[in-house]
């Protein structure tokens, strides 16, 4: 809700310099435009030689991709032409990946035939080096989430599906990569989010909002975990997550998605709040299309969740769409806009263990959160020729958040802030040596503008630039080397220059056997939230500091991926060890040296090391299974104590059972005991003791009825949290118990 | 399909045996709570001045403060109510729920929050079993038991501070 006593005074001039300077730089890239020409071919499957229909063909290192149409065709057009050789990445969802260098004048026509493999491997990658590459390329480990586990699961936010991903914890709102962050009510969040390479942070607080996201349009969901500011500048401590959305088909495609569920009664008397089930619904429609040189993908939602707790009910809507236009042969426009809106209950924490389904009595449950979110973003591309394109990007991203409380009441909270982002990007192949050195570079600034109650009238802005170059021999090894600048030029903060290297190595030992390392720093800068909250709380008053430095952190890592065929059974084992040292992290403190507030401080220096294994196989071409385990050392090293709501090991196990129609599916989900917390917290929450190791299984049954009927509709029954678990996912909140839910899918 | 059965099979079993519920709500039976009772000794009428009083609250505390009430309740050391006894009265009572029992309670003690300060506290009352304010007492709470005190506040004779 926008407060016409705070209207945004929106610093226009270092935004208007930003854009200049990115529009110049771009322009000053685009300088030729050459001769060009199509490259085209064919897709089947390998058994049944049909179609394979949405398909994706990229060319490796480059903006050049194509799908293919209902006849199995696919064409990638407006190559340079001197485009000769490059290497094709043919991937779809349920097919292995199959990547090949072709000669782009010879193998005009070239045809592909995919395998099955219900266990994606394999999975092409944006994020890790903002350019296409396989996962098998990458120096770092990174995780996939394709669009059909996001579906599969019935996943409404985002992170119901990020609690799956090996490495990762959710603490309520708090992401964790490989223990890099605990909880602080997601205020500084440690992971950047991204959708397409845009930065999707909130300017006043510096968090994700996870139910603003087009989770209906997500082709896959990428995990790059470990330091990654050398790329993606502040809050890339634990790493990043990039949210790629799909691409549209010549085909229209209207597709839908219909659930609605109801949370079972709880075991014990004392937790019943009401005789009636609580219902979980929602509804996702979305529309695509390629025609001719435009492409768009446009989709709503409305969700509506009762909860599982007594006043934690919500309802939300979020709008999306993405327009690519090709302006030219090689220039195209894309503009994504995306919208969101909720109300929900402002449910904190229980009253008690005894009634951890209730709020605390003194609860006023007139009281609700209204939120929005608004984010706008524009991609130009100039592709010169097969050595070198350019991007321009550029957008707004706009937050706001309230409670209902009377502006004169002191619980009131209120606050909007909006994110101004330019990017200016650059790849170019040189020569060296008779061999190709692939650069990246570019030009970044974000202004963020925040008009608030809670931290009053604020800016914040960030100015970077950053190189990375990648040396590739072919079978030997690539080895990539970068770095970043960032400068925080907010007026009145003093910050020093952050420097973020990185260096990373991969070496292809044998076939389908890659060792990899690499060594990257992160930096986070403190959010608006942090430095500037002036709020009582609990009777505690929380004071502003301006002095917080950034966060830092530094990521050593080693590992190897290697797939292989045993008895004719697909193996992919991925091993990595982790070493992250963190400095100068930031957390809410009591301040006892005679006054007893609480203030944002640089307090905690950790080390976290640690280990990660996983295995994904198709075992007797009928069961699927995945599974990894990641074992971590998270200390504090101030106190050699565990570190703050960390695990210390978790284990993830998936399992698929295709049978004719039928697929059954079983995840599996454990964390150990969150050792310590805040004892802090005592003074607010009531029975913060009440944590347990984490045991959750869901399980569900999709009837796919094209199999049968050839109607392209599926149908599942999904049961999250099967055997009614009952734990924390965060002090004094019990996490969801056992949802049923049914859900219809389908597309004409 | 043997092979599969027998590899399904003692993955679910795992999954089934980890699965022992999770949290659930404390048996009365196990709980174990401390109820104390506080007695004005002089009533209402010896009460300091109403702008004065700002809270009265009941600290156990497992460790002494050696500084400072606060940073000992902020330490985890303590049980406290965290909202403020009844003012101006006869008589009250507070009641603890204690955590993880046995647990050792070493000083007992009825505070009074004098000003709007935080800081501000002071030590009105103290749990003693002989009676002598002087000579505060501890206390061992055992599993499933439930015990009941009573401490005497005089704002005219108070106790000694435990720093």
């Amino acid at each position: 809700m926008i407060h016409s006593e705070n209207k945004m005074k929106i610093n226009t001039k270092y935004l208007n310099i930003s854009i200049v300077v990115c529009v110049v730089l771009f322009l000053g890239l685009c300088s030729i435009n050459l001769q060009a020409g199509d490259f085209s071919g064919k897709v089947f499957e390998t058994n049944t030689e049909t179609a394979l229909t949405g398909a994706s063909i990229r060319i490796e290192n480059t903006q050049y991709g194509a799908k293919v149409n209902s006849k199995g065709e696919f064409i990638i057009k407006n190559l340079p032409g001197n485009f000769n050789k490059a290497n094709l990445i043919v991937s779809m969802i349920g097919y292995e990946t199959i990547k090949k260098n072709v000669d782009l004048s010879a193998d005009n026509g070239i045809i592909f035939y995919l395998n099955l493999q219900p266990l994606q491997t394999g999975e092409v990658v944006v994020s890790a080096n903002k350019k296409v590459q396989t996962v098998q390329d990458v120096p770092i480990s990174v995780s996939v989430i394709d669009k059909r586990v996001l579906l599969d699961r019935n996943i409404k936010r985002l992170d119901e599906a990020l609690v799956y991903v090996p490495g990762i914890e959710v603490n309520q709102d708090d992401v964790s990569i490989r223990g890099s962050a605990g909880f602080s009510f997601g205020v500084g969040s440690r992971v950047t989010l991204l959708i397409d390479g845009f930065p999707m942070m909130a300017g006043d607080n510096g968090d994700i909002k996870f139910d603003a996201l087009p989770i209906y349009n997500i082709d896959r969901v990428e995990v790059v975990k470990g330091a990654g500011s050398a790329l993606w500048g502040t809050g890339a401590i634990g790493g990043i997550i990039n949210l790629t959305i799909e691409e549209p088909d010549e085909d229209a495609e209207i597709k839908y998605r219909v659930f609605s569920g109801f949370y079972t009664q709880p075991r014990y008397e004392q937790w019943k709040f009401t005789e009636s089930l609580n219902l979980s619904s929602g509804l996702n429609l979305s529309y695509s299309q390629k025609i001719g040189e435009l492409s768009l993908v446009t989709s709503g939602s409305l969700y509506d969740d009762k909860g599982y707790r007594d006043y934690d009910d919500s309802r939300r809507w979020n709008i999306f769409s993405k327009l690519a236009y090709d302006l030219f042969d090689n220039t195209r426009l894309k503009v994504y806009f995306n919208g969101a809106a909720e109300n929900r209950a402002d449910w904190v924490y229980w009253n008690s263990l005894d009634s951890a389904t209730r709020p605390p009595t003194s609860t006023d449950r007139d009281i609700r959160i209204n939120s929005e979110k608004y984010s706008g973003f524009g991609e130009l591309s100039q592709i010169f020729d097969e050595k070198n394109f350019a991007l321009l990007k550029f957008g707004i991203n706009y937050t706001s958040y309230n409670n209902s409380y009377q502006a004169n009441n002191p619980e009131y909270r209120q606050s909007e802030a909006a994110s101004f982002y330019a990017d200016v990007q650059g790849v170019s192949n040189i020569g060296f040596y008779g061999r190709n050195i692939n650069l990246t570079y570019g030009l970044t600034h974000i202004y963020t503008d925040v008009s608030s109650k809670t931290y009053g009238d604020r800016h914040q802005q960030i100015a970077s630039g950053y190189l990375q170059a990648e040396y590739n021999l072919p079978d030997l090894l690539t080895l990539t080397l970068g770095g970043r600048i960032d400068k925080e030029l907010t007026e009145g903060i003093e910050s020093d220059l952050e420097f973020s290297p990185k260096i990373g190595l991969n070496l292809p030992i044998v076939k389908d056997l890659t060792l990899r390392t690499s060594l990257g720093r992160g930096f986070r800068v403190a959010s608006v939230a942090e430095r500037y909250s002036a709020i009582f709380l609990q009777g505690f008053e929380v004071l502003p500091n301006l002095e917080l430095k950034p966060e830092t952190s530094l990521s050593v890592e080693g590992g190897l991926n290697w797939q292989k065929s045993i008895w004719e059974m697909p193996f992919e084992f991925d091993f990595a060890v982790f070493h992250n040292e963190l400095e100068n992290l930031i957390e809410p403190t009591f301040v006892t040296d005679g006054s007893a507030n609480i203030q944002f401080r640089n307090v905690v220096k950790a080390r976290i090391q640690g280990l990660e294994a996983g295995i994904k196989t198709f075992l007797f071409g009928s069961l699927g299974l995945e599974t990894s385990l990641t074992l971590m050392n998270p200390r504090d090293v101030g106190t050699d104590k565990i570190l703050n709501y960390r695990s210390e090991i978790l284990w993830y196990t998936r399992l698929l059972l295709p049978f004719n129609y039928f697929e059954f599916q079983l995840d599996y989900r454990y964390k150990s005991r969150v050792e310590n917390i805040d004892a802090q917290l005592a003074l607010i929450v009531s029975d913060t003791d009440a944590r347990t190791d984490v045991n959750v299984v869901d399980a569900r049954i999709i009837f796919d009825i094209y199999k049968l009927y050839e109607l392209p509709l599926r149908l599942s029954l999904n049961v999250s949290n099967l055997f009614d678990y009952y734990y924390t996912e965060m002090v004094g909140n019990l996490a969801r118990t056992r949802l049923i839910s049914l859900q219809i899918e389908g597309h004409f | 399909m043997k092979i599969i059965i027998s590899t399904i099979i003692p993955i679910i079993i795992l999954l089934f045996s980890s699965c022992d519920g999770g949290l659930s709500p404390r048996p009365e039976s196990d709980k174990t709570f401390l109820n104390g009772k506080i007695k004005f000794v002089k009533g209402i009428e010896n009460w300091p001045p109403e702008d004065s009083v700002i809270a009265i609250r009941a600290a156990a505390f497992k460790q002494m403060p050696d500084s400072n009430i606060i940073n000992s309740i902020l330490q985890g050391d303590a049980y406290f109510t965290g909202e403020s006894l009844p003012l101006f009265v006869d008589s009250s009572g507070f009641r603890f729920e204690i955590i993880n029992p046995p647990v050792e309670l070493v000083y007992i003690t009825i505070v009074w929050q004098y000003t709007d300060d935080i800081l501000s506290q002071r030590v009105v009352g103290v749990y003693s079993k002989s009676g002598n304010k002087n000579e505060h007492s501890s206390l061992i709470l055992e599993k499933g038991q439930s015990y009941d005190i009573v401490i005497e506040v005089d704002f005219d004779d108070l106790p000694p501070m435990p720093f």
